[in-house]
């Protein structure tokens, strides 16, 4: 008998976290689950290589994860217990200036605010103030607006402004709907590199600084600015994790089996086609993957309706994605800032080279122009820092990432192949600017680049190398998240379901989509919700 | 006057609710379940310090169908809301000293639940606590906020 005889009752395609979650819930409810992915492993981006040199752990895609101890799909499946162990690095953030001043963000607030009063005392107040008020509804916020199917914005900010909630804030109002994170930064900060501090934390959440509407969103993302986490070992132990508990509740992951159709009989989903056969699903099927590729490749064109068709092609994506530099090196960078503050070599996250809002503009406009600036600006991430197992002993890990456009003005996506090596050599000379001089000439072993392209190429579900699967854009988030017909998990079609990053809220290592998916299947299969015990 | 926490209070506070004419216009028609926990801090005199109260709400077909003290803490099943505070936060919201709103968005008060439904009946809501904080028809036994 062939493994895939008996059939599951329900096949999850694609074995990214939000896929293989879904489907541990699944498995640990009872159900006999498969998840069928067409990599070689499973993960997804929770994917780590050693693309430089033996034992130098590089996490290619998915780096940080910021909703450690706060995403309940953590507890829910155990997943410490399992093997994941994670850093929270002290220093969370830093910034280094031309210069040779520095800004750092540490989990303890005090010292945030006596780095940041360094350059405005008043905005060291402001910050220490939204801090306390962020903190008293963070919690209650990431679960209504992360970890709950969408609600309107319109209803949101309705409640705003029936609880009068603008007299009672400083921060939080309805207005802030039609306001940019640069305006809220504007409106509330003097000082422009601490502005620039705060909006790099809302560029590498891929929240564009200057895209109006977003300011709504931000509170919330200013709460997990302390909550940056390293998965030591690398980013896969998330997915090895993932994976042993399904296999423990009875699940089954398949590597290397793509599905090639969503098979539809009498309008529901009733499997799918494999290059081994077909795959009966008895309940259902959830698809992880990307709304493109769902709907225009892997179902047949009658079996969708013309207005899903229509919004699904329409679905827009980032307008500026990543280049990413790994490094292999000969020890932890030290910088030349540490003379202003120390704390800055032990700064997990770097931005160097935003030093204002305007760097943001001039930065993504650039991108969007399909241009390379000379001197680029970074996101700088040594791992080893805070993970010394990701290098050989006394050896370092190092990440460079660029914001940069899928096609170059000059020859498009493909023209990255010859610019590549030559633009992360740039990217390792900006880095090389700000080390003392002794790391400067030696530190680098060797390096390997990544482009939007090869990206795309690799990870098919990053779609023009959207690593958040979809614009993060009021157009294209909450309740138009991917489309307004496919915003709460479900689809025209009868047993398949939604549960990857095109869903609300987006991509990163948040959990969210596959959760939220799995309350909808619960409800709609009488699943009883045994993780949801409020 | 009733005192506070006695059968008497939770009956009241029933009926004050469903006596709203604006309550009964905006509140939700399905059904809910929540409940609210009553932490001692050390400086109520009516809970203990390390003691906790429960009580439970139950919205049903747009009004107050029970409101009542629980024995034990709820087990969470079949539970729409979990509001959770000190008792000195509860007491002072109950004297009309401080706002419900402005304690749940600086985390005194910390809701467990799914905030959308709240959000999208917050007409109603705002009704509610303001009943809760402003009815003054509590007595206090053993001294009224705010405590020394």
């Amino acid at each position: 008998m062939g493994m895939f005889d008996q059939g599951f009752d329900a096949i999850i395609i694609g074995a990214g976290h939000n896929g293989m979650a879904l489907a541990a819930y699944l498995a640990k409810s009872g159900w006999s689950v498969a998840v069928l992915e067409r990599r070689t492993e499973e993960g997804g981006g929770l994917c780590t290589e050693e693309v430089t040199e033996p034992n130098f752990l590089h996490n290619l895609h998915s780096n940080y994860h910021s909703l450690v101890g706060i995403c309940p799909v953590y507890d829910d499946l155990e997943l410490t217990e399992n093997g994941v162990e994670y850093g929270h690095p002290d220093v969370q953030m830093g910034s280094i200036f031309d210069d040779g001043t520095a800004l750092t963000i540490h989990t303890d607030m005090r010292k945030t605010a006596a780095s940041f009063a360094r350059f405005s005392q008043k905005d060291a107040d402001t910050w220490m103030r939204l801090w306390d008020e962020v903190c008293g509804y963070m919690d209650l916020m990431v679960r209504t607006l992360m970890y709950a199917p969408p609600i309107a914005l319109n209803d949101i900010t309705r409640a705003l402004a029936s609880w009068g909630v603008e007299d009672k804030s400083e921060f939080l109002a309805a207005r802030l709907r039609s306001m940019s994170v640069a305006e809220f930064l504007d409106k509330h900060f003097e000082n422009d590199r601490i502005k620039a501090m705060l909006a790099f934390h809302a560029a590498i959440c891929a929240y564009q600084p200057h895209v109006k509407g977003l300011a709504v969103t931000y509170p919330v993302l200013l709460g997990k600015i302390a909550n940056w986490h390293v998965c030591k070992g690398g980013s896969h132990r998330l997915a090895h994790a993932l994976m042993r508990v399904i296999v423990k509740a009875g699940g089954r992951v398949f590597p290397q089996v793509p599905v090639t159709q969503i098979v539809v009989e009498g309008g529901r989903a009733v499997g799918v086609m494999t290059p081994d056969g077909f795959v009966r699903a008895h309940k259902l099927v959830a698809s992880s993957i990307d709304v493109n590729q769902t709907f225009e490749t892997l179902l047949e064109p009658q079996f969708v309706p013309e207005r899903t068709r229509r919004e699904v092609a329409d679905v827009q994506y980032q307008d500026a994605t990543l280049f990413n530099v790994h490094v292999a090196m000969n020890g932890l960078p030290r910088y030349k800032a540490a003379a202003f503050d120390p704390d800055i070599d032990r700064a997990w996250i770097l931005n160097i080279g935003f030093e204002s809002l305007a760097d943001f503009e001039h930065e993504f406009a650039q991108a969007r122009a399909g241009r390379l600036p000379k001197r680029p600006r970074l996101n700088a991430a040594v791992n080893s820092l805070y993970d010394p197992t990701d290098a050989p002993a006394g050896k370092a890990t190092g990440l460079l990432r660029v914001f940069a456009p899928f096609a170059l003005e000059d020859g498009g996506a493909e023209a990255w192949g010859r610019v590549s090596r030559q633009y992360g050599e740039a990217c390792l000379a900006r880095w090389r600017e700000v080390m003392i001089d002794d790391d400067a000439q030696s530190i680098v072993r060797r390096f390997s680049t990544e482009s939007p392209h090869e990206i795309s190429q690799k990870m098919i579900n990053y779609r023009f190398g959207d690593w958040m699967v979809g614009r993060i854009h009021p157009k294209n988030l909450l309740e138009h998240r991917p489309t307004d017909e496919l915003a709460g998990y479900r689809t025209p079609i009868s047993g398949l379901y939604l549960c990857g990053a095109s869903q609300h809220p987006h991509g990163y290592i948040t959990f969210a989509p596959g959760y939220n998916a799995l309350g909808v299947i619960a409800e709609d299969m009488g699943i009883d919700k045994w993780w949801d015990r409020v | 006057m009733p005192a506070i926490y006695s059968d008497a209070w939770y009956d009241d506070m029933k009926a004050l609710i469903n006596g709203s004419a604006e309550f009964k216009k905006l509140a939700p028609k399905q059904r809910a379940v929540m409940t609210l926990e009553v932490v001692g801090d050390g400086k109520s005199p009516y809970v203990p310090s390390g003691a906790e109260l429960y009580f439970l709400v139950v919205l049903d077909g747009g009004e107050v169908a029970e409101y009542r003290a629980l024995p034990e803490r709820h087990d969470g099943k079949g539970l729409g809301f979990r509001f959770t505070a000190p008792a000195t936060v509860w007491e002072n919201i109950a004297a009309g000293l401080l706002d419900p709103i402005t304690c749940g968005l600086r985390g005194q008060i910390k809701i467990r639940g799914d905030m959308r439904f709240l959000m999208q009946n917050a007409d109603a809501v705002k009704i509610l606590v303001d009943l809760y904080g402003r009815q003054g028809r509590t007595e206090w036994p053993q001294g009224k906020p705010p405590y020394a």
